[in-house]
């Protein structure tokens, strides 16, 4: 398979400023955020990452992740 | 010919988000959207909009903090359903947690067939036949067909 990266598209000029940011809450998407509610407790939270999630960390480091992410048994 | 909507999905910046957007706008028309739990901030989504996104949307709610990827990726997916698109991009993972688990799940919230860890994305419009087939080869994405 040829793979090939696009050329970085060319800047379009606006003759006006650029829209506003929409905010939307859960409930104009369908989602009740009690929904959500057990999320808190499921493993794959999401928290920044020492290191930016890179694979190769100290022992310590990766078992009180997998602590942290309850994935090990304490 | 319509121009694809593209919803290219924000994750806080850096490097996939960027190579997300690029892709994106060379693909079509593009909406960007992120969530987030407070404060957040909408620096990335400006970003996007200066840099010739047409519209960006956010979901910014407290019950968002501390949620799994799981939970992210169903808001994403409901965000992408809301915006309209053809095509799903998001970056292969974020900066800061690295987990590259969203971008799969929202594809799974979707339905939608997806590739991931591209490095390009090219749509061509099929020679013969009414509807244009999805040549993916890059940036995490979500495909789905569409009539043209």
């Amino acid at each position: 398979m040829t793979v090939t990266r696009s050329p970085a598209p060319p800047a379009r000029p606006r003759e006006s400023p650029p829209p506003a940011i929409e905010a939307l809450d859960l409930e104009a998407l369908g989602i009740q955020a009690q929904e959500l509610r057990h999320r808190v407790r499921c493993a794959g939270r999401e928290a920044p990452r020492r290191g930016g999630g890179a694979l190769l960390l100290p022992a310590e480091e990766l078992i009180e992740r997998l602590l942290d992410e309850r994935l090990l048994e304490p | 010919m319509t121009p694809l909507r593209v919803v290219v999905l924000l994750r806080g910046g850096g490097p996939c988000d960027d190579a997300a957007l690029r892709a994106g706008l060379a693909l079509g028309e593009v909406t960007v959207a992120s969530v987030t739990a407070p404060p957040g901030d909408d620096e990335a989504l400006r970003e996007a909009l200066a840099r010739g996104a047409g519209r960006a949307l956010r979901v910014r709610d407290a019950s968002l903090e501390g949620i799994d990827y799981h939970g992210t990726a169903q808001v994403l997916a409901a965000l992408a359903r809301h915006a309209g698109f053809d095509v799903v991009l998001c970056g292969e993972r974020s900066a800061d947690e690295a987990q590259g688990a969203v971008g799969p799940a929202v594809a799974e919230a979707l339905d939608l067939a997806q590739v991931t860890a591209a490095l390009d994305v090219r749509a061509r419009m099929a020679a013969s036949s009414s509807s244009a087939a999805m040549e993916a080869a890059a940036g995490r994405c979500a495909c789905r067909r569409r009539s043209w």
